[in-house]
């Protein structure tokens, strides 16, 4: 076991010499620890004296916790994204307030969220470029919505086929496939269910030519430090390690990143335990 | 919990990684094997349930497929059980439609093609229309749904009143300036190019004006065209708000709100809940997945273990209190399953569904 967890750590490709990519998204099966991770890593950008943001494509960011851990965060309404866009295509935010009023614009863009998860896209890749410093975490959906939003571009392409909006669909393309502006972590739990999601993901990302995709096991039991010399442990969980070691054999060829469990209750204290870790991920 | 009435509707939700679609197969297969007659939807599209039950999603997609009980007991018998799963397909149930509705032609358009793309971002929209129809076929004593993900299943939710609500208001600023008679006029628009040169000042007209500076004339055109093949297929989809209403009733459906021992996401799993009571009755169970009460009853700690071993024991026990204590406080009625330590999928499955209540 020790031997094995080590090889797996040190298998992987992550340089802590890699320069600062521009957009590090966090992607995985519901209930992996995305936003633990997407956080912990912020805080540890944000510690090392860069200009970060942390943002939660998928819901609500939690500020109470962002602001105990001193993390700056964007909150951006896709509705609002959506607006500006317009506006600025149209040039005239009159038109977009009342274009975005509308039942039918409305009606619309409910009915095809594809849209809205462009727009979005778009909207931080803009962020981007107005300020060259900038870094952005993005604490993305879980898998299949992921997918949805990666996906998104390619499909309003092929629907738009001409127009000016093909020009900007280019640049979220273009974007999202630099190895060096982008960074996508997918993460899993040790168990056959979350590897085989994560892998798949992992797939459909390089099929759209998604760089720098780089897989997390988080939540390992067997890599507590000390766990193996902390005495007699229960039957519970000595299985549990037993068959993560089955899952890891499953990875053997691949980069992947291990991280221990965190025994503690408060989120806030898990994600100060995992910034040292999070160096490990640049 | 002493007892649990199988109802016509069993919907599975909650957060992500709680263990949502193990627990609805696991359902499944404990109704399966009572005789009833089964049909396992998964709605979400990360869709785990193909994996659980060895679908091959290049082929079984929007297919009814037969599984044995056996798959997961181990146990072949001459008089085996099956229950039927299905792993939607927005393309295929939109193909059905289309010829239910005699608009097969009209639906082959650029934009719904991609649109009901696996990952198209239709999927919760089509769902309720196949699950409306799985419904009506009333070949099933159950139909249970696995959902997605968090606030994802309250879009779910929502797909009834997003379609009521295209085909109330949109619909009718379209045709009020496509003209009263929908089919005669929608044809001659479709058929004349310049779709615009012959109509009056519109709301809707000076819309899709702007929406052609933006997107080109091409995707407006596709984009009218689309538009009237849904509205002419508008029974189809309407039929989904019967569905909508079963899910209110409670003698026709049972919520099971999932959650789980391991998650963080108390205040995610309380803000569902607020959210999904304007769309269930009040009748609901919560679903207490991967609890370690029994393992830490007999783990019993002795002095000279170490202060991690009894650090990790104590963080265990003090979650489980804390999600028994949110439990307690906002549901009357909770299941409880443990943590199952079984390396396969199907293993686990068949174990869970040794704990459900009759």
């Amino acid at each position: 076991m020790k031997e094995d967890t080590q090889n797996s750590l040190s298998r992987g490709s992550i340089h802590s010499e890699d320069p600062l990519k521009r957009l590090y998204i966090f992607t995985g099966k519901g209930g992996v620890g995305k936003t633990t991770l997407a956080l912990a890593f912020a805080k540890y950008l944000h510690s090392r004296k860069k200009k970060v943001l942390y943002n939660n494509a998928d819901q609500i960011i939690n500020s109470k916790l962002c602001n105990k851990l001193k993390i700056p965060y964007i909150h951006m309404e896709i509705a609002t994204s959506i607006e500006k866009y317009i506006s600025s295509k149209l040039k005239s935010d009159i038109i977009a307030s009342w274009i975005m009023k509308t039942p039918f614009a409305k009606s619309l863009f409910n009915i095809i969220p594809g849209i809205g998860y462009m727009i979005f896209l778009g909207h931080i890749i803009w962020m981007l470029e107005q300020d060259e410093d900038l870094t952005i975490v993005m604490d993305s959906q879980s898998s299949g919505h992921a997918i949805t939003m990666f996906e998104s571009p390619y499909n309003f392409k092929k629907i738009f086929g001409t127009g000016i909006v093909v020009n900007d669909i280019h640049k979220i393309t273009s974007f999202m496939t630099n190895p060096d502006k982008i960074k996508v972590f997918v993460a899993n739990l040790a168990n056959p269910m979350s590897v085989s999601e994560g892998d798949e993901l992992k797939n459909y990302l390089k099929k759209l030519s998604t760089p720098n995709i780089q897989l997390i096991m988080n939540n390992t039991f067997g890599n507590i430090p000390e766990i193996e010399r902390s005495g007699k442990l229960p039957k519970f969980i000595n299985k549990k390690i037993l068959l993560e070691k089955k899952v890891y054999k499953s990875y053997q060829k691949q980069d992947i990143y291990i991280l221990p469990h965190m025994i503690d209750s408060s989120q806030e204290k898990i994600i100060q335990k995992l910034v040292p870790y999070a160096e490990k991920l640049m | 919990m002493k007892q649990l009435k199988s109802k016509q509707i069993e919907i599975f939700c909650g957060t992500g990684g709680v263990g949502k679609t193990t627990l609805a197969t696991s359902r499944a297969l404990n109704l399966a094997s009572k005789n009833k007659k089964i049909l396992l939807v998964t709605v979400d599209p990360a869709r785990r349930l193909k994996q659980i039950l060895d679908i091959d999603d290049s082929k079984d997609l929007g297919i009814i497929k037969k599984i044995r009980t056996s798959k997961f007991t181990g146990r072949k018998s001459k008089n085996e059980h099956f229950f039927d799963a299905l792993l939607l397909s927005p393309a295929i149930t939109m193909t059905r439609v289309g010829e239910l509705n005699k608009t097969t032609t009209d639906l082959a358009n650029p934009i719904l093609k991609v649109l009901t793309r696996p990952y198209g971002g239709l999927n919760e929209i089509m769902s309720i229309v196949e699950v409306q129809h799985q419904l009506s076929t009333g070949k099933y004593d159950t139909i249970i749904l696995d959902t997605p993900p968090g606030k994802h299943f309250i879009d779910f939710l929502q797909a009834s009143e997003k379609i009521k609500h295209f085909f109330d208001k949109s619909f009718v600023e379209i045709f009020k300036y496509l003209g009263k008679s929908i089919e005669h006029k929608a044809q001659e628009a479709i058929s004349s190019k310049g779709i615009f040169s012959s109509l009056i000042s519109s709301g809707v007209k000076k819309l899709l004006s702007y929406l052609e500076k933006v997107t080109g004339s091409k995707f407006v055109d596709q984009f009218i065209t689309a538009v009237i093949a849904i509205y002419k297929s508008k029974e189809s989809f309407m039929d989904a708000l019967i569905f909508q209403e079963q899910l209110k009733d409670e003698s026709v459906s049972n919520w099971f709100l999932v959650t789980s021992i391991e998650q963080q996401k108390l205040d995610e799993a309380g803000e569902l809940q607020c959210l999904a009571v304007q769309f269930m009755h009040h009748d609901n169970f919560l679903a207490i997945n991967k609890c370690l009460g029994s393992y830490l009853e007999k783990w019993e700690l002795e002095d000279s273990d170490s202060d991690l071993l009894k650090s990790l024991k104590e963080n265990m026990l003090h979650k489980e209190k804390k999600l028994s204590t949110f439990s307690m406080k906002n549901f009357s009625k909770i299941l409880e399953f443990p943590e199952i330590l079984e390396e396969t999928p199907e293993k686990h499955v068949h174990e869970l569904s040794k704990h459900w209540v009759q």
